[in-house]
C-alpha cells in the first residue's frame, strides 16, 4: 500500500514542474506586448486501490489565461494602437483569420497596414487596409475608424468572443479559434499606445516561491516514505 | 527542465532591451535621431493536452487544454518617427524638416541615402554637403560671391549677390517619403538607406501634400524622452533580475531532486 506514496508524490512533482515552466514563461514575457499571463489548473485523479479505498493523484488539467487588460504604454508611434475593453484586431493568417490585441502595426512596402510579421490587418469588410504613402498623417478614432487628411479610409475590424478561453495562442501574440467572432461594440482604440503585458511580477515571484517550497516538501515526503520502509525492514527483519 | 531555457530567453530579451535603451540615451543629443523601441512577442506554444481534444466517448471536448509557452523573442526594434523638437541655431545652412520626409544625399559609392539631420555645410566648390561631405541631392551650388542665402518653406534656395537687386534662385531642395519609413535601414552617421521593406522613395518639393516643410536656421533634435527611457531602463533591469531568480529557483528544484536518496 505504501508504494503509492512515491507515485502520488511524483505526480505532484511533475505538475509542479509544469507550473514552474508556466511561471518562467510568464516572467520571460513580462515586457511582451499584449501578453496574457497564464495559470495552471490542477485536477484530482482518483485511483481505486482496493475495496472502499481510493488515493488521489494530481494532474495538470488546464492552462487558463488571465483576461485582465495590460497597462497601456505610450509609444507615440502613429501606427501603434491599444484596445481598451474586450476585443481583438483581426489579421489575415495563412489559413484563416488570426486575432490579436497587439496593436503594433506598420505599413508595408505597398502601403498596407500589417503586423510585425507582415500579416495584413483587416477592416470590417474583411479586406486589408491601405494607409497610403503617409502613415504620419493617419488618425485612428476610438471606434477604429482610420482616416487621413482626405477623410476616412476604413474601419478596423474589432471582434469579441462569447468564450475567450476558446482562443488558442499560436505565438507572435496571435490567437486562433473556430468560434464565431462577433463585433466588439465596447472596444475602444487609442492611437499612439500599445497594451503591455498583464503579468503581475509580484504575484509570479510569490507563486514561484510557493511552487519551490511545495516541491521541496514533496521531496521530503518521499524521503520520509523511504525512511519508514527502511525502518520497517530493519525492525521486522531483526525480530525474525 | 524547460524553465531554465525559458528564463534564459527572458534574460536575453531584457539584455537587448537595455542595449536599445542605452543607445537611445547615448543619442539624446544627436541631431535628427529617432528613438527606438524593442518589441517582444511570445514564442511558440507546445500542446501537452490539445484544446478541443475529446475528453469522453460522448463527444465532450477539453475546453482549455494545457499549452506551455517556450519563452519570448524579439520581434522587432523599430524607430518611432515622431517629430523631434526644433532648436534655433541661426546657422544659414541648418535646415530642419517639419513633418514628413527625408533629405536625399549621395554616398561616395554613388548610392542614395536619406537623412533628417539637416546640418549642412559647403564643399570647397560651393556645393551643399552633409557633415561628412556627401552631396545633398539634387546638387545645389552657392556662388562664391553670395552675401546671403535664403531657403524658404518649400525648399527654394535663393542667394543675394552683391550689386544685384533681385535675389537669384540657385536650387531647389527635395524631400523623399516612403510607405514604411520604419523599414529604412540605419547605416550610421544619421543616414538611412532604402530597403525592400521601406518601399521606393517618392520625391517632391517640401510643402506638397503629404510632405513636410523646411525651416532654415533650425535643427531637429532627437525625440528621445529621458524620463521615459529611464523608467523603461528600471523596468528592464527588474525584469532581468526576476528572470535570473527563475533560474535560481529552477536550479534549486533540480537540486532537491538530485539530493533524493
Amino acid at each position: 500500500m505504501t508504494e503509492n506514496t512515491a507515485y502520488i508524490a511524483l505526480s505532484q512533482q511533475m505538475a509542479l514542474r509544469r507550473e514552474m515552466e508556466l511561471i518562467a514563461n510568464n516572467l520571460a514575457n513580462m515586457n511582451t506586448t499584449a501578453y496574457r499571463s497564464k495559470r495552471m489548473v490542477f485536477e484530482e485523479v482518483l485511483s481505486e486501490i482496493g475495496a472502499d479505498q481510493q488515493v488521489s493523484f494530481v494532474q495538470d488539467a488546464y492552462v487558463v489565461p488571465s483576461l485582465d487588460e495590460g497597462t497601456q504604454q505610450r509609444t507615440d508611434a502613429r501606427l501603434d494602437m491599444a484596445i481598451s475593453g474586450p476585443g481583438f484586431f483581426v489579421v489575415q493568417g495563412e489559413d484563416g483569420p488570426r486575432y490579436t490585441r497587439n496593436g503594433h502595426f506598420r505599413a508595408d512596402a505597398d502601403g498596407r497596414l500589417v503586423t510585425d510579421t507582415g500579416l495584413p490587418v483587416l477592416d470590417d469588410a474583411g479586406a486589408p487596409i491601405s494607409v497610403g504613402t503617409n502613415p504620419q498623417d493617419i488618425l485612428i478614432r476610438a471606434d477604429g475608424t482610420v482616416s487621413d487628411r482626405n477623410g476616412p479610409i476604413g474601419r478596423l475590424s474589432l471582434v469579441e468572443f462569447d468564450n475567450e478561453y476558446s482562443l488558442t495562442p499560436v505565438g507572435n501574440s496571435l490567437f486562433r479559434t473556430d468560434d464565431v467572432a462577433q463585433p466588439a461594440d465596447d472596444a475602444r482604440v487609442t492611437q499612439g499606445f500599445i497594451e503591455g503585458s498583464n503579468v503581475k511580477p509580484v504575484l509570479e515571484m510569490t507563486h514561484m516561491t510557493e511552487v519551490l517550497r511545495a516541491y521541496q516538501t514533496t521531496a521530503q515526503l518521499i524521503e520520509s516514505d523511504k525512511e519508514i520502509r527502511l525502518r520497517a525492514i530493519r525492525t521486522l527483519g531483526a525480530s525474525a | 527542465m524547460r524553465s531554465l531555457s525559458i528564463a534564459a530567453t527572458g534574460m536575453l530579451a531584457q539584455q537587448l532591451n537595455v542595449d536599445v535603451l542605452s543607445n537611445n540615451i547615448a543619442n539624446m543629443a544627436t541631431t535628427g535621431y529617432k528613438r527606438q523601441r524593442a518589441e517582444f512577442q511570445d514564442l511558440l506554444y507546445q500542446d501537452l493536452n490539445r484544446v478541443g481534444s475529446q475528453s469522453s466517448d460522448a463527444g465532450t471536448v477539453v475546453p482549455a487544454g494545457v499549452q506551455l509557452g517556450v519563452g519570448v523573442r524579439t520581434a522587432a526594434v523599430y524607430r518611432i518617427n515622431e517629430q523631434g523638437n526644433l532648436t534655433d541655431t541661426k546657422n544659414r545652412f541648418d535646415i530642419a524638416i517639419q513633418g514628413n520626409g527625408y533629405f536625399r544625399v549621395q554616398l561616395p559609392s554613388g548610392e542614395d541615402a536619406y537623412t533628417r539631420a539637416g546640418s549642412f555645410q559647403l564643399s570647397p566648390t560651393g556645393q551643399m554637403v552633409t557633415q561628412n561631405g556627401y552631396t545633398v541631392q539634387p546638387g545645389i551650388t552657392i556662388p562664391q560671391d553670395a552675401v546671403s542665402v535664403d531657403i524658404n518653406e518649400s525648399g527654394e534656395v535663393s542667394v543675394k549677390i552683391d550689386g544685384q537687386v533681385d535675389p537669384q534662385i540657385v536650387g531647389q531642395l527635395e524631400l523623399a517619403i516612403f510607405f514604411n519609413d520604419a523599414g529604412l535601414e540605419l547605416v550610421g552617421d544619421n543616414l538611412l538607406k532604402e530597403t525592400p521593406a521601406s518601399g521606393a522613395a517618392a520625391l517632391s518639393v517640401p510643402g506638397s501634400p503629404g510632405y513636410g516643410t523646411v525651416l532654415q536656421g533650425f535643427l531637429e533634435t532627437s525625440n528621445v524622452n529621458a524620463v521615459q527611457e529611464i523608467t523603461m531602463l528600471i523596468q528592464a533591469q527588474r525584469a532581468y533580475e526576476m528572470n535570473s531568480k527563475v533560474i535560481t529557483t529552477a536550479d534549486e528544484m533540480l537540486r532537491t531532486t538530485s539530493t533524493l536518496r
